[in-house]
């Protein structure tokens, strides 16, 4: 039995006068054991996906399975052995204590007290926090209270965790401490499994042994990062710094250009193009000249997850 | 274990804010402040203070109908705070703890606070000279009774709540203004128009008012419902709490489906 199965779901929105097919026709299966990465731009359906397994939100067709159990008709199956977590939210009940927050959680649970205090204490150690149990939960800055979030998930020990952007507006360091305790929690049982979204690529490849990308609720490649990699190994990947900052929309138009990304990089364009043969960098760098742009860095680039989703979408995830 | 979590969790909100003598300051203030505006008001009404039967009516009335207000304010706001303010909605909701089952921890603790500011009003009627005969039995499970009524009541709040963002509880004080005129809480439901008094007899409020005045008073001032007897009144609002309480968890369950379907179990109104 898999994790997870996803069979043709869709989900639909409507309000008044507007109509969203959140997610269009989505199948996947997540195996025990893996971290099963969902990486997709803003409003690609991600969070609509996680809420539909956790049991929040109704699919408006299709079927989804959580280790075997229906998530329409068996959540109070599914329930026990999930968790789940959102990134870049305040959740907590502020006026109590880190403490209390998770020890009225794990009763919920049904966790015997004793052993929640010492999970809760392991896990507040393991994310460096053990010396804020006594702190109210309005006083934690948004690292602290993401680390509140994880253990509260994660002290239940459940089988499948849903975590949607867990490093979403964390510091470096803070982002790096969280996915490593992602990695050794799944090393502990081959049982664990996770699944990820993130809009950030590095993330997704460092961390998952597949992933599927998500755009405009369609799954439109689903493979390990490798294998994804290796699906723009043919085409190539132009890092170019133009000043000053002019307008490239003109790329759309431009034959042999299969995605671009561009940022501003305080005055500067920082353009990532993904083009598919030696003739067009040159009309690419020609056209960047003829609008006034000058070209202060260049550089054909190993081929990265965002080029592979530069190509499948066209355009960036940022 | 989970339920005990609940009230603890309700305590927590409602007492544990402030130092308890400030809370106990609080939560007996109010009502009780609420209680001398209305006999002002019954004092400037009929120009005179004591030893009228409607103001035992009145006082024991609005006293424990402050129970009542009281759980269904507080319970007015629980998915509306886990849902925007405490975003805790959801992790509550995906639990295996049921979340019908948090609200009943949670009603219940918000009821048995109440008793507090219920007694120094019971006590302070002792100086206006109301005729206590209470039935320390009959007080009880009147209690108990009173305390499944206003949790159905509470789970009917909760079910639109679950539906609606942020009206925040002008559903439960309308909810709460029902009670209040319709079931003899300040005065006797023989004054008022015929299809009221009719639609009075079918509120499980009308039952439990007049158990309370029967438990604390030892006797019924209303006309029309001392036609009953005692064990009568107790057998219909056992009766019509039972169906009240199936109703509103009928309600509270479909409407849990429907914000399930519409994907607004952790919506959020705050941008
Ligand atoms: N409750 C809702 N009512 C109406 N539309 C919704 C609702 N929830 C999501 N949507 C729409 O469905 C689409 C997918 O949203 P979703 O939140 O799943 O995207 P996402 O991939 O998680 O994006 P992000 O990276 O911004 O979190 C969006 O167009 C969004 O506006
Ligand atoms: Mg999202």
């Amino acid at each position: 039995m898999d994790a997870i199965t996803c069979e043709h779901v869709d989900r639909i929105f409507e309000s008044k006068n507007r109509m969203v097919k959140a997610l269009n026709d989505v199948t996947i299966t997540v195996k025990k054991g893996e971290l099963f990465g969902l990486l997709g731009p803003n409003g690609a359906g991600k969070t609509t996906l996680i809420k539909i397994l956790t049991t929040l939100l109704l699919p408006t067709s299709g079927e989804a399975h959580v280790y075997g159990y229906d998530v329409t008709k068996d959540e109070t199956k599914i329930r026990p052995i999930i968790n789940m977590v959102s990134g870049g939210e305040f959740s907590g009940y502020g006026l109590l204590t880190v403490h209390e927050n998770l020890w009225m959680f794990s009763q919920f649970y049904g966790i015997p007290g004793k052993e929640a205090n010492k999970r809760i204490e392991t896990l507040m150690e393991r994310l460096g926090i053990v010396h804020m149990g006594d702190r109210k939960i309005r006083t934690l800055s948004t690292g602290e209270r993401q680390k509140v979030s994880i253990i509260r998930a994660f002290m239940t020990d459940p089988r499948v965790v849903f975590l949607d952007e867990p490093t979403l507006g964390l510091d470096v360091e803070t982002a790096r401490l969280i996915r490593r305790f992602i990695q050794e929690w799944l090393a502990q049982d081959s049982q664990r499994t996770v699944l990820l979204t993130t809009h950030y690529m590095m993330e997704a490849d460092e961390l998952c042994s597949r992933i599927a990308i998500i755009n405009e609720g369609k799954i439109v490649a689903l493979d390990t990062p490798g294998n994804l990699k290796n699906m723009v190994k043919k085409e190539i990947s132009l890092n170019i710094e133009v000043f000053p900052e002019i307008r490239v929309d003109w790329l759309n138009t431009l034959e042999g250009v299969m995605g671009f990304n561009s940022r501003d990089a305080g005055g500067n364009l920082n353009l990532r193009v993904v083009v598919d043969n030696d003739a067009t960098v040159g009309e690419v760098l020609a056209g960047i000249s003829q609008r006034g742009g000058k070209i202060s860095y260049l550089n054909k680039e190993e081929p990265t997850l965002e080029d592979v989703f530069l190509k499948l979408t066209g355009r960036g995830l940022e | 274990m989970a339920i005990r979590s609940s009230l603890w969790l309700e305590y927590q909100i409602e007492a544990n804010w402030t130092s308890p003598v400030i809370f106990i300051l609080y939560n007996t203030l109010k009502p009780v402040g609420g209680s001398l505006l209305l006999l002002a008001m019954y004092y400037v009404v009929t120009g005179g203070f004591l030893g009228g039967e409607g103001l035992y009516f009145l006082y024991i009335g609005n006293a424990f109908y402050m129970l009542v207000a009281q759980t269904l304010f507080s319970v007015g706001w629980i998915i509306h705070d886990d849902r925007e303010h405490y975003q805790t909605m959801k992790y509550l909701y995906i639990s295996p703890l049921s979340y019908f089952t948090y609200l009943m921890g949670r009603s219940a603790m918000r009821f048995l606070l109440s008793l507090l500011p219920l007694s120094v009003l019971i006590g302070l009627g002792i100086l206006l000279k109301i005729p206590y005969r209470i039935e320390i039995l009959l007080l009880i499970g009147t209690f108990f009774l009173g305390w499944i009524f206003v949790i159905s009541a509470g789970l009917l709040l909760s079910g639109v709540n679950m539906l609606t963002a942020r009206h925040g509880n002008s559903i439960g004080q309308a909810f709460s203004g029902i009670f209040y005129l319709f079931s003899g809480v300040v005065f006797p439901i023989h004054v008022l128009p015929g299809w009221a008094s009719t639609a009075a007899l079918g509120l499980p409020s009308t039952y439990w008012f007049s158990l309370v005045r029967r438990s604390v008073l030892g006797k019924e001032v209303d006309s029309i419902m001392s036609g009953f007897t005692t064990g009568d009144v107790a057998v219909r609002l056992i009766i019509i709490s039972v169906l009240f309480f199936v109703i509103s968890y009928l309600t509270f369950r479909l409407a849990d489906y429907l914000a399930r379907k519409k994907g607004i179990i952790d919506m959020s109104t705050t941008y």
